[in-house]
């Protein structure tokens, strides 16, 4: 082969096999992949939150549909968002609504109690929770802690637990009156008031082990409305509110209620107790609020949501209502002006 | 006489042609005319089926539920300058509109929704009772506190109107659907058009979006397209007369041209395709084609006619020089536009047959019956221009020293040569890179058929920033009620409200609409109490029944079929809107439904008889036609290449020939991506047609001129002169025909659409490269690797010396 065939040979071949290179390149294969985000500076505006609970320290605690929890350690500036993993499965499978958070009074114990029986626990202040057996399938509305030990829960069709024991076993109480319970509340270790359908009020004596009926349990009636919640101001005081703007009162300790009305045929979902100004807040249907300030009538405050208002939390001056559609209202003033967090 | 060195046979075809040109030239002539007649037929008008793929999964799904509504959806935003909507003046507009939207041509009647609509409800608890009321119907509230009431309504359910009144309350939407078959999109659009006019006025904007407008803005568009076209054809004769005029024939490409466009019309008309106007632009890049071949043609036929002195023998010779590398090149265009016909999208079927036709139909006009239209005219009269002044003839002078100094740019060894030679090399690899880089389906919100700043655009991006505006379904098929499995079982309906969920987490999702969440959930509020705790799926099937039954009852005739589709409630369609059409917003959609159905719902026992299909809706649509075009564009080119290199192994019979074009192809082609990254310009459905056209578009250059080389290389040339002599005469025929090509495609640069104003300057870079590697690069390899197929080997000898002998 002469030097001029050589080199036009290896010319060629370096040609030809560049271009097969190059084309080679053509078909190398692509991809991509997906995140999920953590921390929000909202509620998800398509989920709804139906429980509060403020720690002694400040930390906001939300619950919600689809095993959702929300925590704010900075005032509400940003959130935390977590499944809570309340069954086996991948995270999109945990889709249990949870309904109520409360925590013990020095804030080391808390519960969480939501739909089909759903009871999550923590010892650690809310840091780790973990599924406790509740022995119902009924949904549990809301849940009272008495102490880190004890606590009592209630919920759909006449649905009473409680415990004594951190949580490790869950008994069932009696309720007088085959209604769904949708609040619970106690003015000390003993002594607790729930609130249902048809109006009716029950009273426990024992810590949550056997309850009566205080108030209403007509449930022959069915013109009669519910009562989704109630409070007690003090040991005397309480105020229970229920469908179309329909209260219940009582000024003797529970003795006796009497009804009452709001200014609107509201319904209304949560009442609260500010500690600071001991106004009396109740909140509801298209996010309307009232408010009772000591020695005045009920007075409607200024409308800062138009959905459903679920729960209210305060603690000191510093309180937070939650509702449908990821509503988060909060107030740094004790209500004197609320703002939505978006 | 000489014969062809890139021949496909023996035969002297040139001989033949003119011995039976009375015979052919009549045969051709009657197709012709029978052609012409169907050219009549020709229909312009928009068939939105035809736009996708008939064998997607997504296609097909979306024809299977059609009953869900169609993927055409008109959106008409009315939006206030000052205050919000809540007015009696706006209010009552909004009801206008809603009206007057449904007695379009063509609206699904049972699919106009807004809040003036009957459908659009929401339902209200009272102690003992549960009702559904519509937000606006039948009146609009005429007392400030009427709409109060109505502003109360809106906002205490806006997660379920969201994509009627948008949330800054300063924007509202009417929908509506339309059925494909048979829709008149001139009618529609102008009577859009009328109801924008009747309701805009100083304080209230209009908008309008969906693909009925699209489409319909190519009719307004229409008039505007012509003039281009009609310009364009202008253009190209003008520069025809240019630089062909110094012969008296130099017509003759005009009018194969115009044959070859009878012939692909008349196919159109013939197979009863639709024409959209916005394709235009196709038949015009096919006549360029057709014009180019025909100038290459004429350019051969001169040079014959100068050499042998005599028309017959210089019309033969020239059948016999050009047929072949005119075949090849023509193969290399039909087989980049015959299989995007392969992706089964209807349209692109009828674009790439018709096409084909055209193609073969210049093959024969160009190069049969050119030669038979010459021969039966005069010889080509050399006619002489006015002389220029001697001032200018100094000019012309240095003109031709530089094009003299150009001419041998490839047979000087230097840096010169070697810049352009690893420059071509560079270009090469950014061009691939680009490729595989390269954006699928649509990158905007808006229609890239249209500039950006064009009116349907702002509307579009005017209505999306309040509303989502693509609809994507997803379509559950279970077992019948009162199985547990049934769409109204509490596990099926909580897995619905957890995909509602889970979609929200992406952006892009503005809305999923789903009888769980807009009927079920709602009403098992309102019959607890309205208890927002009851917000929730139905603890019960029997509960979940009972709302059905509620709502079937409580609810306007037809309304229960929008979430189920019968009564046996074994299928239901869940609605995610989407706030654009973009490929990575389609794309992830689906993959995050897939995750969702892989990890949430296979795994559950209790679902194990319901089915997930996804996606229909127009959103699946478009994912559709994504799906096909980016597998169907690198297929396409892929074919497009392996027909340019068998070709070229079997004409040049060589496999380095084969290779070196497909080099300068693949330098063409994968130089067009790097501009349409650079623009942003994706492959969709619009732009693949031309795209495809594009990619032979300019391949011949290279084949002429290297056939002409090697022609004169086995003619005894010393191979410098040689590339020389190609570059001055072939060469010349090249640059007159980029000339006439890119002067026929720059009106079309200054269309009102962006998809022609893109693709024109697409073809321009295309046909540009094309010519630079053909008239440069091609000629620097020659002359600096010297392959055995043009300038040595045995069979080229063998050829040369029984050339020698027969001469």
């Amino acid at each position: 082969m002469t030097n001029l065939n050589k080199k036009r040979a290896t010319r060629q071949i370096t040609f030809v096999l560049s271009t097969c290179a190059l084309l080679l390149m053509v078909y190398a294969p692509c991809g991509h992949s997906a995140m999920e985000a953590q921390v929000r500076h909202a509620a998800p505006p398509w989920l709804s939150l139906f429980g509060t609970a403020v720690k002694p320290d400040g930390t906001i605690y939300i619950v919600g549909s689809k095993a959702l929890l929300l925590t704010s350690t900075d005032h509400g500036k940003t959130w935390i968002q977590q499944t809570l993993k309340e069954r086996p499965g991948s995270a999109l499978f945990q889709d249990r609504d949870l309904y109520s958070i409360r925590f013990s009074e020095d804030g080391s114990a808390a519960w969480i109690v939501g739909e089909e029986g759903t009871i999550l626990f923590s010892n650690d202040g809310g840091k780790t929770w973990t599924v406790q057996h509740s022995g119902t399938t009924k949904n549990l509305f809301k849940v009272a802690v008495i102490d880190p030990q004890t606590a009592v829960a209630v919920g759909a069709d006449g649905t009473i637990l409680h415990t004594n024991d951190g949580g490790a076993h869950w008994q069932s109480a009696k309720s007088p009156k085959l209604i769904t319970l949708f609040d619970v509340t106690f003015t000390d270790k003993k002594t607790g008031w729930a609130a249902g359908e048809f109006s009716t009020i029950l009273t426990t004596k024992d810590g949550g082990q056997t309850w009566t009926v205080a108030s209403g349990g007509n449930t022959g009636d069915f013109t009669i409305g519910p009562y989704f919640t109630l409070t007690f101001t003090d040991p005397l005081h309480a105020v229970a509110a229920g469908l179309a703007g329909e209260l219940a009162v009582t000024e003797d300790g529970g003795k006796t209620w009497k009804p009452a009305k709001l200014p609107d045929q509201v319904g209304t979902y949560v009442v609260a107790t500010d500690p600071e100004s001991k106004r009396l807040w109740l909140g509801g249907n298209g996010g309307r609020m009232f408010v009772l300030s000591p020695g005045h009538q009920w007075q409607e405050a200024p409308r800062t949501t138009f959905h459903d208002l679920t729960d209210m939390a305060f603690a000191g001056n510093q309180g937070v209502a939650v509702g449908l559609n990821g509503t988060i209202l909060l107030t740094r003033n004790a209500g004197d002006q609320w703002q939505a967090v978006q | 006489m000489a014969s062809s060195s890139v021949k496909l046979t023996s035969v002297r075809i040139g001989d033949f042609v003119l011995r039976f040109r009375a015979i052919i030239g009549g045969v051709l002539l009657a197709i012709s005319a029978a052609a012409v007649y169907y050219c009549s037929q020709v229909t312009i008008r928009t068939n939105f089926d035809d736009f996708f793929p008939s064998y997607h999964p997504n296609v097909q799904l979306y024809e299977k539920w059609h009953r869900y509504g169609g993927a055409q959806t008109l959106s008409v935003m009315i939006q206030v300058k000052h205050g919000d909507i809540f007015n009696y003046d706006t209010l009552s507009k909004i009801q206008g509109i809603q009206r007057d939207v449904d007695k379009l041509p063509g609206v699904d009647h049972n699919e106009v929704l807004s809040i003036a609509s009957y459908r659009v409800s929401f339902s209200e608890t009272t102690p003992g009772s549960l009702t559904i009321k519509p937000f606006m119907f039948p009146e609009v509230p005429k007392t400030q506190a009427g709409i109060e009431a109505l502003r109360n309504h809106v906002m205490a359910n806006r997660a379920n109107i969201s994509q009627y009144v948008s949330a800054d309350n300063k924007s509202a939407l009417v929908t509506a659907s339309f059925n494909e078959r048979g829709l008149d999109y001139r009618r529609l659009f102008y009577q859009v058009r009328d109801i924008v006019n009747r309701y805009q006025d100083a304080n209230n904007d209009i908008f309008v979006s969906g693909e009925p407008m699209v489409r319909g803005y190519g009719y307004y568009y229409t008039p505007v397209l012509i003039v281009l076209f009609v310009a364009a054809l202008g253009v190209m004769v003008l520069i025809l007369w240019a630089t062909g005029s110094q012969r008296s024939r130099w017509w003759a490409p005009i009018v194969t041209g115009t044959l070859s466009a009878i012939w692909g019309l008349g196919f159109v008309g013939l197979m009863g395709y639709d024409f959209d106007p916005v394709m235009l632009v196709i038949p015009f890049i096919l006549t360029a084609r057709d014009m180019s071949h025909g100038i290459q043609w004429q350019g051969r036929y001169h040079d014959e006619l100068d050499r042998l002195g005599d028309k017959m023998a210089a019309c033969a010779a020239t059948t016999d020089f050009m047929l072949p590398p005119g075949l090849l090149s023509i193969l290399a265009d039909v087989s980049g536009i015959i299989f995007i016909s392969f992706g089964g999208i209807p349209v692109l079927q009828h674009i790439a047959l018709a096409g084909t036709v055209w193609l073969l139909g210049s093959l024969t006009m160009v190069f049969i019956f050119q030669p038979i239209l010459m021969s039966y005219l005069g010889v080509p009269e050399l006619r002489h221009r006015k002389t220029r002044a001697r001032s200018q003839s100094q000019w012309m002078e240095r003109i031709i020293g530089a094009l003299d100094w150009f001419v041998h740019i490839p047979t000087r060894p230097g840096a010169l040569r070697k810049v352009l030679l690893w420059g071509s090399a560079i270009f090469l690899i950014y061009g691939i890179v680009s490729g595989l880089d390269s954006k699928i389906g649509y990158s905007t919100p808006g229609t890239p058929l249209y500039k950006p700043n064009a009116k349907v655009n702002l509307d579009i991006a005017a209505v999306g920033k309040k509303f989502p505006l693509e609809d994507g379904w997803v379509i559950l098929t279970t077992p019948s009620y009162p199985d547990q499995q049934s769409v109204l079982g509490p596990n099926v309906l909580r897995m619905v409200s957890d995909m509602r969920s889970y979609l929200f987490n992406d952006p892009k999702v503005g809305q999923v609409v789903s009888f769980a969440s807009t009927v079920s959930e709602p009403f098992n509020q309102m019959f607890h109490y309205g208890y927002p705790k009851y917000l929730a799926t139905p603890e019960s099937l029997e509960m979940s029944g009972n709302l059905w039954f509620l709502f079937l009852n409580g609810s306007a005739p037809g309304e229960l079929e929008r979430f189920i589709s019968n009564r046996s409630n074994n299928d239901t369609c869940i609605r995610v809107l989407l706030r654009d059409h973009t490929y990575g917003t389609l794309n992830d959609i689906r993959a995050e439904i897939a995750r969702f159905v892989r990890e949430r719902v296979t795994p559950d026992p209790n679902l194990s008889h319901v089915q997930v299909h996804y996606l229909a809706g127009i959103a699946g649509l478009y994912l559709a036609a994504n799906d096909v075009l980016k597998q169907l564009d690198f297929l396409n080119i892929s074919f497009v290449l392996a027909v340019v290199w068998l070709f070229c192994v079997i004409s040049f019979r060589s496999f380095v020939a084969g290779f070196m074009f497909l080099f300068s192809c693949v330098l063409a082609n994968f130089g067009a991506f790097i501009y349409m990254n650079a623009r942003g310009i994706g492959l969709t459905i619009d732009t693949i047609p031309v795209i495809s056209l594009g990619i032979g578009l300019g391949v011949d250059y290279g084949i002429y001129m290297v056939s002409r080389i090697r022609d004169e290389v086995m003619g005894g040339m010393e191979v410098d002169d040689a590339i020389v002599l190609a570059l001055k005469s072939t060469g010349v025929a090249v640059f007159n025909t980029f000339l006439v090509m890119i002067g026929g495609i720059i009106p079309w640069v200054f269309s009102p659409l962006l998809f022609h104003s893109e693709m024109s300057t697409l073809l321009i870079f295309l046909m540009a490269t094309n010519m630079v590697a053909g008239v440069i690069i091609l000629p620097c390899y020659l002359s600096w690797a010297r392959p055995k197929f043009v300038f040595g080997g045995k069979s080229m000898i063998r050829e040369r010396e029984l050339r020698a002998a027969a001469s």
